[in-house]
């Protein structure tokens, strides 16, 4: 029998017992059972829904998965646990899980999250958010398989959640009298200021180990492939670049002291896989560096290109929005592209160049932008012409301009797939949904109103 | 683990039994107690929170003197008390006994409160408070309406097929009550909230009609005449038990479009509740405790309960007026109000009592003796009293100040000596409660820690230095015989087994259900008075339920309407200053409208000053739905470490009727700081 959480959004009224609970109980930092509102505005055009969350303990756990340090596992009641001792503090797993369920402890270095009250279950009490609700919204619940009773928003991407959602879909919307004033563009206003929530600052801030690693492994590869495929001594850039990128990205993880975790689980990980692919890197450029003509050009370039999509691929398993996909700053696209650009590859130069364009065209209309994102696709974009110096070629002088404003649009095109980097939280989830609902909602009313 | 049953004693509705699990003297694992029927589920926010409250590190667990530079350094238990003894000696023998002013507040329930009484009877009196800051002005409108103040099981909701919350917001203030609001939705029943702030209550509900503050009564009477004016009235009930109808029917001034300009609810809705509460057939009203803390508040009372009253919804299941219930109150000779009120003076030679509502002027005028020392017990009246800055005037001009507390309140600041005061788990005790049907034993769970007295050992000792009469049937018994005075002060009270109460909450034999069944009403006529001649004697009211526009004298340029609700983290000033309180719960902030925000250039965030010509409190704006433009809200009981004390805005004055408070009396301005 699985256990799993009940909450009926009809009888909470987010009175926080459960989040005070769970901090009394596990010592855990405040927010480690959130309660999230749908409307926080209290919009008139639709109701509230209040809605309890902590860990859901997935029958198929993106953090589980996803850790590369085998810190989590499943017990057979398939509670997901999560253990402190085994864990390096990477946070990747914050990033997988669209609940929003383990949580850095910043004092602590690692990761906390809902084990559902292990010591209690033990004992056979239910877990103290359960004992805690005063009105009975939240409960404990065992079943064999936790299938449907979601509500159509709820993120759930073969995950398998265990927890049944009631009343979580129907907006309980009192009619209001006196009917409220206020005019119906102040709340669209409200709403999408609701929405801005986008701080690119904070994310590079919090993110510049990972984007100079990855930059590092891109330039490595480059060089690597660029050898390669010219039949030119490899030289000890490359091998000296990927030490350098792995002790810069050991300063993001809380625990740096257990990095060596981080291979452990190849099986599933995309970050074990990435390092992985690092460390074969690595090898391959010290060899290529120390045993010209060892490493067979071909295989030079495959471990290169494979390494490449390992660090993609540890983005696009948190983050499955097209939007990423089709980013032209990740590692694969960029490190082609400028491949392109150094070994003379005109046309493929020229293709890539316009899928670039596109690509940041593409993404530019559907940004939500601060002022950092807004410059840094301005510089992406004033480096796309670039490409005519191919057509028109210059002087060595304009040539190194135009190496120049290159690279300096590869790096803002690298910045902004961290900016744009946005793995799935319960909260943006809701605020995007309840966008939609309350704009049909709006526009149901105007119709009603015969206003066009 | 050892496992206890015992009860929350704060002044709550819930009153809730949970179960507590001790390791090692120490209670480690709060469980909630299915029995209980009122409240099945898990206890609060608050009551999770004993598990921080009784072991934080902030607990005052030794005496505390003040120092000359201000501070607090501990002293012995000995030393304090031999301390207090002897300012009480001296104030006695120089000035007489009323010298000393003893004040309760309302923190901590049970029997054993009644100790003090005790102590300061034989002490030869003292200068005491009458009145009450809560809700008298309700119970003495329900008491001359109905004789008694009960109503119905709170699980009896669910029988309902329309319920009208009136002023209450059980979310925040009864949060269990949400079950059985639930459970008669599920039912299939209305629930309509009216309350002039969306609370979060108003979320849950059909209808939300947002009268302005202080014209309920206006509302209430219009529905009546509504459903007079239809003939939608219970003709065989008000026939055989109500008095007055002829009178009210012929009183009702107040037509719909007349309520619509007082109240600013359109005619039509007001038209259709009333059409649709006179024919719902099971009718729950239940009125809230906010709207009564105004200047009407005693007759807005007396007006909505008319409306059960001429349909008939009284004394039947789903049916009803829920003011408050006081049938758990068996142990009590004198109930509340009538336990608020200042004794008649015949039966003493002397005794004096001030209002709480208006304690700073009614302090000032005391004279023939000045007080000298004052005693404060489970309150903090520098924060929660009505024009708390006139009140903390008056505590700093007496020379000596004991504070017993858990706590460094803004009261206990003022002390000259702080006593460590019990914590919840320390102290046997029987607990009643004001909506639950429970009379509750409250276990001696663990010991008392550091150097912490009950009050009852407290009193016992300063007895035997001051030479009171003590122990025996003086009232005051030795600590080791507080057990056989706590069951030797049940035993005469019919309705129980004790055995029984030991072990879980009972509901005593007496209580009524539903209430008012037997159709026997404790009034002059014996019937429902909907005309009250002890309303015109007592307090100087109408006889029958009227609506009074507020008194605004003075105050009609100030543009906001200040109101003061209890929140779901705290009660009044309790709670507030725990961690966990704090990690999970917004700081508090003023709460305006869209369009006084709008008009004033303010956002969420900006810092205000609130204002009158009482005084003025900073803070921080909150733009918010839940306010109709016209008020302002700001959650009573903030400590003014925090930004609160908003009771210094705050009129000292009474309510129509019972010595309640009129807190929402008030009008304020408010301007934006500049950064």
């Amino acid at each position: 029998m699985r256990k799993g959480f009940t909450f009926d959004a009809a009888l909470c009224v987010s009175c926080k017992s459960c989040s005070a609970a769970c901090i009394l109980e596990n010592g855990f930092q405040p927010g480690m059972r959130t309660l999230f509102a749908w409307n926080n505005h209290v919009l008139p055009l639709v109701g509230v829904i209040n809605l309890s969350m902590a860990c859901n303990h997935c029958a198929e756990p993106a953090c589980a998965t996803g850790c590369p340090a085998l810190a989590y596992t499943t017990g057979p009641d398939g509670v997901v646990v999560h253990h402190s001792d085994r864990c390096m503090g990477c946070g990747y797993c914050t990033w997988r899980c669209p609940y929003e369920a383990p949580k850095i402890n910043p004092a602590l270095g690692f990761v906390e999250k809902c084990h559902l009250c292990a010591d209690r279950t033990i004992q056979g009490v239910e877990p103290a958010c359960v004992t805690a609700c005063p009105t009975g919204a939240l409960k404990m619940t065992k079943r064999e398989e936790f299938d449907g009773a979601l509500p159509a928003w709820f993120p759930d991407t073969g995950l398998r959640p265990s927890v049944i959602l009631k009343n979580a879909e129907n907006f309980n919307k009192p009619v209001i009298i006196p009917a409220e004033n206020e005019s119906i563009e102040e709340d669209a206003e409200r709403l999408s200021r609701q929405g801005a929530g986008i701080d690119s600052s904070g994310i590079l801030r919090k993110e510049w180990s990972l984007v100079l690693f990855s930059s590092m492994v891109i330039a490595a590869s480059v060089m690597m492939i660029i050898s390669a495929l010219e039949k030119t001594r490899t030289g000890a850039i490359p091998f000296l670049l990927m030490p350098g990128a792995m002790a810069v990205s050991s300063v993001h993880l809380g625990v740096p002291g257990r990095s060596w975790r981080s291979v452990l689980h190849i099986r599933t990980s995309p970050l074990s896989r990435e390092i992985v692919m690092a460390l074969l890197l690595t090898m391959t450029a010290l060899l290529r560096w120390l045993v010209p003509g060892l490493i067979p050009s071909l295989i030079t370039v495959l471990i290169s290109l494979t390494a490449l999509i390992s660090v993609d691929m540890v983005y696009f398993a948190a983050d499955r929005s097209f939007r990423l996909r089709l980013h032209s700053g990740q590692a694969f696209f960029t490190a082609i592209y400028t491949t392109s650009w150094f070994i003379g590859q005109g046309t493929i130069f020229i293709i890539l160049s316009m899928l670039a364009a596109i690509s940041v065209v593409v993404r530019y209309r559907s940004a939500d932008s601060d002022s950092l994102t807004r410059a840094l696709y301005y510089t992406r974009a004033m480096a796309l012409p670039v490409v005519f110096m191919l057509i028109y070629p210059g002087s060595p002088v304009t040539d190194i301009a135009a190496l120049v404003i290159f690279i300096t649009g590869m790096v803002a095109d690298r910045l902004l797939f961290y900016c744009d980097f946005r793995p799935p939280g319960i909260r943006d989830t809701i605020t995007e949904n309840f966008g939609t609902v309350y704009e049909k909602e709006r526009d149901k009313q105007c119709q009603d109103a015969g206003i066009s | 683990m050892k496992e206890f049953i015992t009860v929350c004693p704060r002044n709550c509705y819930s009153t809730c039994t949970f179960r507590v699990f001790t390791e090692e003297g120490r209670v480690v694992r709060i469980l909630p107690f299915e029995g209980n029927l009122a409240v099945p589920e898990g206890p609060c926010i608050k009551g999770l929170s004993y598990l921080e409250r009784e072991y934080s590190s902030e607990r005052i667990i030794y005496p505390l003197r003040r120092q000359p530079d201000g501070s607090f350094a501990r002293i012995g238990t000995d030393e304090a008390l031999a301390m207090i003894a002897r300012r009480l000696t001296e104030a006695r023998k120089n000035h007489g006994p009323h010298s000393v002013l003893f004040y309760k507040g309302s923190g901590c329930s049970g029997l054993s409160n009644e100790i003090a009484g005790s102590f300061w009877k034989l002490f030869g009196g003292a200068t005491t408070t009458y009145g009450n800051l809560c809700w008298p002005a309700g119970l003495e409108a329900v008491r001359l309406t109905l004789g008694e103040v009960k109503h119905n099981l709170p699980w009896d909701l669910a029988n309902a097929s329309m319920i009208i919350l009136w002023g209450k917001n059980p979310a925040e203030t009864n949060v269990q009550e949400m079950i059985h609001i639930d459970n008669a939705r599920q039912n299939g029943a209305k629930v309509v909230v009216i309350d002039p702030r969306r609370t979060l209550t108003a979320d849950k509900a059909d209808m939300l009609i947002r009268p302005r503050p202080g014209t309920d009564a206006a509302l209430a009477l219009a529905m009546a005449r509504v459903i007079i004016d239809r003939g939608l009235t219970d003709q065989e009930f008000i026939r055989r038990h109500v008095a007055g109808f002829g009178q009210f029917a012929a009183s009702l001034q107040i037509t719909p479009d007349k309520a619509q300009e007082i109240t600013g609810i359109p005619a039509g809705t007001i038209i259709d509740l009333a059409v649709a509460a006179a024919g719902a057939g099971r009718l729950t009203i239940v009125a809230g405790y906010g709207l009564q803390r105004y200047t009407n508040g005693g007759q807005t009372i007396r007006s909505i309960l008319s409306i059960p009253v001429i349909t008939g919804m009284i004394g039947k299941p789903g049916c009803g007026f829920n003011f408050a219930n006081l049938q758990s109150y068996i142990f009590d000779e004198v109930k509340e109000p009538l336990s608020y009120y200042p004794a008649p003076e015949t039966d003493k030679p002397f005794r004096r009592s001030i209002s709480m509502a208006t304690f700073g002027p009614d302090f000032f005028a005391l004279k023939e003796p000045a007080i000298e020392v004052a005693w404060i017990e489970r309150g903090n009246p520098v924060i929660q009293l009505p024009g708390s800055g006139e009140v903390r005037k008056a505590l700093e001009s007496v020379p000596f100040k004991v504070v017993v507390e858990q706590f460094m309140t803004d009261t206990a600041e003022m002390a000259d000596i702080i006593l460590p005061a019990k914590g919840i788990f320390e102290q046997a005790d029987v607990v009643g409660s004001y909506w639950n049907p429970y009379a509750q034993y409250k276990p001696q769970v663990t010991d008392l820690p550091g150097e912490v007295l009950p009050e009852s050992a407290i009193y016992w000792r300063l007895a035997q230095m001051i030479g009171l009469p003590s122990g025996g049937d003086t009232g005051i018994p030795a600590p080791g015989d507080y057990w056989t005075w706590l069951m030797e002060r049940i035993s005469h009270t019919p309705g129980f087994v004790r055995e029984e109460l030991m072990q879980k909450p009972v509901i005593p034999d007496q209580n009524e259900h539903p209430a008012y069944g037997n159709m026997k009403f404790d009034t002059p006529s014996g019937r429902i008075e909907l005309w009250s001649d002890r309303a015109v004697k007592l307090w100087g009211v109408n006889p029958l339920p009227t609506y009074e526009p507020l008194d605004e004298s003075g105050e009609e340029h100030l543009p906001l309407r200040l109101m003061t609700p209890n929140i779901a983290s705290r009660i009044h000033s309790q709670f507030g200053n725990l961690k966990v309180i704090r990690s999970v719960v917004e700081e508090p902030a003023w709460e305006i409208s869209l369009a006084d925000a709008g008009s004033r250039g303010l956002r969420s965030g900006d810092s205000i000053r609130v204002f009158n010509s009482r005084g003025e409190v900073l803070g921080k704006v909150s733009v918010t739905r839940r306010i109709r433009s016209g008020s302002i809200v700001f959650p009573n009981g903030i400590w003014l470490c925090e930004g609160g004390g908003v009771n210094r805005l705050i009129a000292p004055s009474e309510t129509d009727m019972g010595h309640g408070a009129a807190f929402h009396n008030t009008r304020v301005d408010i301007e934006k700081l500049v950064p």
